[in-house]
């Protein structure tokens, strides 16, 4: 199945070079971002974005052999290679490329006596040792946690490309940076940095979001981009204020497309807030926010997903969830929407604080045989409560001239005749009733799935983990952890990894039987999702903030 | 029954003098502000199905929330929320201890708050054994004291009054009761000492509401915080012990507020309460440790071994993210929760973790140690009986709440309460008894140890009252007390009295050369002895000042407020520029009187971009204040794109010129919000513009209404906007606001001049 499938992508992408050509082969090539699942046996066995590859799927499948468990208790140590302290959190990364780690985190443990107190930390790590080549230092935003969350460091995933590498500060900048750092004692790019010791980041250009683009980030950018030929594809995080309601910049962009090189904006939209403009300038000012909201059409907190890019039947397409709850979809080169998918029921609400039912994103899309599955979820402290997850067909054209895909009248059936011009291929989740064990089948996540083989693993806030035909959306299994997971299911040599709060890495085996290989103890909280590359697992725990590279030494 | 616990009451008087420690659970973690109750034969498994076997279900009444019920003379109290949309409230509820018959209900309104729905009533009423009086602190920041029938005996308006700060987490704070006093922590800046953020505490008297003391932790606060304070007496002195909002743990004087100590122990809030046993402190943090890779930290303090302000550290355990809930003591051992559901066992003395055990996986509420037993709740909807053992922990009983509404959870935030013979504890939306069917009588827990009589010499002064609102010309009587330096009282003393001007924001020097603040204008009665009555004169109509008193080296003072009378027309040409007018509460640091155009005239400052500082309602008048119109004349500037969000405020209404999104707004607890009606009304910057806004209550609802015209323009008949409250605000400070928008880090946001500000008369 997965064979074929691949062989297929493969293809695709082939004919996207040959028949493109032109200004959008410009645009797209070269560029080793472009990797298809076919194409990522030949590149190496780095993990140079967030997800592996611009589908974002969470599986690996370059390395084998890796240990079958390991140990990280002082005295006991099995299977560990190193170990070092990270901050004290540490959410963006492991991103593996060119023999480098990139970890976001925050200054707790500062590893330069002269940076002191709370700020955003990048750090350039060696592969071999974990050894410290190079960190970016981030000063907090003075207007404090509306903002800029105070010790959350940066959450943003780089994308690393050659020698260069790109991710969003948690002063919401985009920050193109020499992955040599200072090292090389050359300043390239623009030469304000005020650290240019060796062991400093050497920034080529950066784009400050909030000064220049007027984006107001909800608590903290984080988005992990993506890089598609020349062009760098970002969510800004832009959001409510701090009374959670009103939405201070609706023009500023949502979603956005710069030149890799320079940091000039090709394109933007702010689709997940336009309502909003809209609707004041229909009536002079007075709109109802609430029922925007409650309508779909309006974002509700903050935007803090990812993008993630396909070229279904030869076809570019960069998409992008929205704090709307919606999924867009728009032509790579021009911006221009091809498709959306509203991901909650009509019928669902949204309400401050965190009960409700309408949901946005804290997932990433993902992208498997043509197919997007994301799930929805909200802000942790919100706290639980009920969730879907999507199956989406991306090769729909839609026929409406609202370029709508999604199911009607909040009827789930694909086969349903009212979902005929419907993307939806399969849904998961929703409210259970009285004989169910649970108030709904599917939770609020924030996890990504792993789509292998025709199987859909994935997991939820509640700490269930569900297997499912990627296909159908038929549950295979599941199974209750018994603790929560902020992390995502990672398929690797055969195996499915997934963490938890209560710090036991549940290892399955891949399958439609449910086997629970292992759980191992990493002695503190598994909020990032673990990542194989080069024959060693790296994953980072919480209190204690660490960076652990497991494997045979 | 209620003879045993007259008895044991009565008993205690006749030990204890006014310390009456009863076996209710008046407190939120009990008699021995330990979480532990020495409650026999409770349940070891119950059922909320009256119609099971063994359920053990004594009542189940249908009124939830998030706080922790508390149990007096028979009857339960709690906090909580109701209704929806224009409705929604807040109120205080008496039921039965016996039967779960609700008795009686106090509703009162939500306003000026970040806080939503979800997260009201997140405070712990307390009770006082003595009098049998119980006291609440609402989200809005209405402190109250009602007789056991909930019929109001006082209240204040900490955020009208103090400038108390809610943030929008919800962790408001929980006052207790020691001895004759009140005493809660918040977040403030208010006037003068008080004119910046800190995280102060407050004394009043618990019987008629006016403040004995003040002090404050002495940083800047990192959060909002929910550590309630307890009292005991540790090394000799009656000393209240809390965590803070900057990551502290305090000690105070109970009877004075004269600090003790302080350790900072971590770097965001705390929301553990402390326990303590003899002179050792347990406490916890839930947030990052600084320069280290764990999160979370769990300290044991010697409170007698103070070194520069600092108490010794016994032992510190890290990586336990105390986040929420608070610890229990009992027979050596400290139980802690992680944030997710995890129940360690620490042993007290040497804070070794002795085992750990996973109960759930959302810790708020904190656990309660009753007859081998722990119950415990976790926010997913479960509540649990273990059984802690010597090696771990096992479970006894697990529950499980189905969701009732559609795609929400059965929350459960608060802890249980332990008394007669039976468990107390709310779910979102259910209160639940379970236990013995008959009622038992509790045992009564032993209070702190004495600290003994006074004695001389005197070591610190006091005026009582220590913090006045007085309208000009209205006299207040004052006196002064002496206390030894255990911080017990000796008795009022004859003292040197005089009159002073405020004194600068605490730990702000004055600025060089500035003419320092004028004394209080006003007479005293007497400048010498042991009482004097202070009368501020008739003008000016409003001002700031203190009255000073002096004994050889010891100094005390009364902080005094002159408020407005109302009507009012402050005169800003007589403010000196860079000032904010006398008696504004909330004022100073966010405005500031300036030359505008030619005049003198009030600016709302932007260059902190901080939500605490950029946005903010300086208040005028008492909070009692009904039935006024404010008018004002007022003007934006716009940077960027952004224009500020510029208004007025009346009876806790705000109408508000928004900026951004040209409209004339007028809302009442905008978070919500619960009331929002708005009108397209474009304005623009550099432009005077007058806004008229009046509230007039009637006897079921409140006609709310406001103009805004050109200032150059004749005023127009009609009013803009109009509103009628259904469950209106009676009462509430007259006030200006102002939100700045538009401020980056060093780059001046949109500011606000306002002026012409007159408070007249409603409906004229």
């Amino acid at each position: 199945m997965s064979s074929r499938n691949q062989t297929r992508q493969a293809l695709a992408a082939a004919f996207t070079c040959i028949a493109l050509g032109g200004t959008i082969a410009a645009l797209y090539l070269p560029g080793p971002a472009v990797q298809l699942a076919s194409a990522r046996r030949d590149a190496g066995r780095d993990w140079p974005l967030f997800g592996g590859t611009v589908q974002r799927n969470l599986v690996n499948l370059k390395e084998t052999g890796l240990p079958a468990t390991w140990s990280v208790e002082a005295g006991n140590e099995k299977n560990l290679v190193w170990s070092v302290p990270l901050g004290s959190k540490a959410y963006g990364g492991p991103i593996i490329a060119g023999g480098r780690i990139y970890i976001g985190t925050n200054n707790d443990t500062p590893r330069d006596p002269a940076v002191v107190g709370d700020k955003g930390i990048m750090l350039c790590l060696d592969e071999k040792t974990g050894e410290l080549i190079w960190q970016a230092v981030h000063d907090k935003l003075p207007a404090g946690r509306v903002n800029d969350w105070p010790r959350e460091g940066i959450c943003s995933s780089p994308v690393v490309e050659g020698k260069r590498l790109w991710y969003i500060s948690n002063r919401c900048e985009i920050i193109c940076a020499d992955a040599e750092g200072f090292r090389d004692g050359k300043n390239d790019g623009i030469d304000d940095e005020t650290l240019t010791g060796p062991k400093n980041a050497d920034v080529l250009w950066r784009l400050d979001m909030i000064k220049t683009l007027n984006v107001f980030p909800h608590n903290l950018a984080t988005c992990s981009p993506l890089i598609v030929g020349d062009t760098l594809f970002l969510i800004t995080s832009n959001g409510v204020d701090e009374g959670h309601i009103n939405i201070p910049q609706p023009g500023a962009p949502s979603f956005l497309a710069v030149d890799k090189n320079s940091g000039k904006v090709l394109w933007s939209s702010n689709l997940p807030s336009a309502s909003l403009v809209e609707a004041r300038k229909k009536s002079g000012g007075d709109v109802d926010i609430k029922k925007l909201v409650d309508q779909g059409k309006l974002l509700m907190h903050g935007q803090w997903s990812n993008p993630v890019y396909s070229e279904p039947n030869g076809k570019p397409v960069i998409i992008f969830p929205g704090g709307d709850g919606w999924v867009y979809a728009f032509k790579p080169d021009t911006g221009d929407l091809l498709w959306k998918f509203d991901c909650n029921p009509k019928k669902s609400e949204y309400k401050l604080g965190g009960k409700g039912t309408r949901n946005d994103f804290v997932s990433t899309p993902v992208i498997w045989d043509n197919k997007l599955y994301i799930g929805v979820g909200q802000d942790p402290e919100h706290d639980k409560g009920v969730g879907h997850l999507w199956c989406i067909d991306i090769t729909k054209t839609p026929t409406n001239p609202k370029l709508d895909l999604s199911p009607v009248g909040d009827n789930f059936d694909p086969k349903a005749p009212a979902n005929k011009d419907s993307a939806l291929i399969w849904h998961y989740g929703g409210l259970a009733g009285d004989d169910y064990e649970r108030n709904y089948f599917f939770g609020r996540t924030m996890s990504t799935v792993a789509v292998h083989e025709g199987l859909l693993y994935t997991s939820e806030y509640d700490g269930w983990v569900h297997c499912l035909d990627a296909r159908t959306g038929v549950k295979v299994w599941d199974h209750d952890m018994g603790s929560d997971t902020w992390s995502s299911t990672y398929w690797v040599d055969g195996r499915v990894f997934i963490g938890n709060e209560a710090g036991k890495l549940h290892v399955f085996q891949h399958g439609k039987q449910k086997k629970l290989l292992a759980t191992i103890n990493m002695k503190a909280k598994i909020r990032a999702t673990p990542v194989a590359s080069g024959g060693r697992v790296f994953m980072i725990t919480e209190n204690p903030c660490k960076l652990f590279c497991l494997g045979e030494k | 029954m209620h003879g045993i616990r007259a008895l044991v009451l009565i008993t205690s008087f006749m030990l204890f003098g006014s310390t009456v420690y009863s076996a209710d659970w008046s407190n939120w973690r009990g008699p021995g502000q330990n979480g532990v109750s020495l409650e026999t034969n409770l349940p070891e498994r119950w059922s909320p199905d009256a119609s099971k076997p063994d359920n053990n279900l004594v009542w189940r009444a249908p009124y939830g929330g998030r706080t922790t019920p508390i149990v007096q003379n028979n009857r339960v109290y709690m906090i909580g929320r109701d209704g929806e949309g224009v409705s929604e409230q807040e109120r205080c509820l008496c039921f039965d201890a016996n039967t779960g018959k609700l008795i009686k209900e106090h509703r009162f309104n939500v306003f000026h708050t970040d806080i939503v729905s979800v997260r009201l009533g997140w405070t712990n009423m307390v009770g006082d054994p003595e009098t049998g009086n119980v006291y609440a602190h609402g989200t809005q920041g209405l402190l109250f004291c009602f007789d056991k029938d909930l019929k109001l005996v006082w209240q204040r308006s900490l955020t009208e009054e103090f400038g108390r700060v809610s943030g929008y987490g919800g962790r408001v704070t929980s006052p207790i009761i020691d001895e004759d006093k009140l005493i809660i922590g918040f977040l403030n800046a208010s006037w003068g000492d008080q004119g910046i953020g800190r995280n102060r505490f407050v004394a009043m008297d618990k019987k008629i509401g006016k403040v004995i003391w003040w002090n404050s932790t002495g940083n800047l606060p990192k959060d909002t915080f929910y550590s309630t304070p307890v009292v005991t007496v540790i090394d000799g002195v009656r000393t209240m012990v809390s965590g803070g909002g900057d990551g502290g743990v305090h000690a105070f004087q109970a009877r004075t507020g004269v600090k003790l100590w302080s350790y900072i122990l971590g770097p965001g809030s705390i929301n553990c309460s402390p326990v303590v046993q003899g002179n050792l402190v347990y406490i916890g943090q839930g947030e990052e440790n600084d320069g280290e890779t764990t999160q979370g930290r769990v300290v044991c303090l010697d409170g007698s071994k103070v070194k520069d302000g600092k108490p010794a550290l016994v032992w510190k355990l890290d990586g336990i993210k105390a986040k929420f809930a608070s610890p229990v003591l009992h027979e050596g051992k400290l139980y802690m929760c992680g944030d997710t559901g995890q129940l360690y066992c620490i042993e007290a003395s040497t804070g070794k973790l002795l085992w750990d055990y996973l109960y759930g996986k959302n810790t708020k509420g904190s656990p309660v140690l009753a007859d081998g037993k722990i119950y415990l709740a976790e926010v997913n909807s479960k509540f649990h009986i273990l059984r802690p053992t010597a090696e771990g922990c096992e479970k006894v009983h697990t529950q499980f709440f189905k969701s009732k509404v559609a795609g929400e959870e059965v929350e459960i935030n608060g802890s249980p309460a332990i008394a007669n013979g039976r468990v107390y504890f709310m779910t979102g939306s259910d209160l639940y008894c379970i236990g013995a069917k008959e009622p038992k009588a509790s045992a009564a827990v032993a209070p702190p140890a004495e600290d003994g009589k006074a004695e001389g010499p005197a070591a610190h002064l006091q005026i009582y009252p220590a913090d006045i609102t007085v309208f000009a010309g209205d006299a207040v009587d004052l006196s002064a007390q002496a206390y030894d330096s255990k911080g017990r009282l000796l008795g009022t003393v004859s003292v040197n009295w005089s009159l002073a001007g405020m004194k600068p924001p605490e730990g702000v020097a004055p600025m060089a050369g500035a003419t320092p603040p004028p004394a209080l204008v006003g007479k005293l009665s007497a400048e010498s002895g042991e009482t004097s009555t202070v009368t501020p004169a008739m003008a000016p109509p409003a001002q700031f000042g203190r009255v000073v008193i002096k004994s050889g080296d010891l100094t005390a003072e009364c902080r005094v407020r002159v408020v407005p009378r109302l009507p009012y027309a402050p005169n800003l040409a007589n403010i000196p520029e860079g000032r904010t007018p006398g008696g504004w509460v909330n004022c100073q640091g966010k405005f500031a009187i300036v030359m505008h155009e030619g005049k003198k005239v009030l600016k709302k400052l932007a260059v902190n971009p901080s939500p605490l500082v950029s946005r903010a309602n300086a208040y005028i008048s008492r909070p009692d204040a009904t039935g006024y119109a404010i008018r004002a004349d007022i003007q934006g500037t716009k940077v960027r794109d952004d224009l500020p969000d510029v208004g007025l405020v009346a009876n806790r209404y705000t109408l508000m010129l928004a900026g951004n999104t040209q409209q004339l707004r007028l809302t009442s607890w905008d978070a919500l919000p619960r009331v929002d009606k708005s009108v397209s009304f474009p304005w623009k910057a550099g432009v005077w513009y007058t806004m008229k806004f009046e509230v007039v209550v009637r006897e079921k609802d409140a006609l709310i209404r406001g103009k805004v015209w050109d200032r150059t323009a004749k005023e127009p008949e009609e009013w803009t906007v109009e509103f009628t409250d259904p469950v209106p605000n009676r009462e509430g400070s007259a006030a200006i606001y102002g939100y700045a928008a538009g401020i980056l880090e060093k780059q001046t946001g949109c500011e606000i001049y306002y002026d012409n500000i007159r408070i007249t008369d409603a409906g004229k």
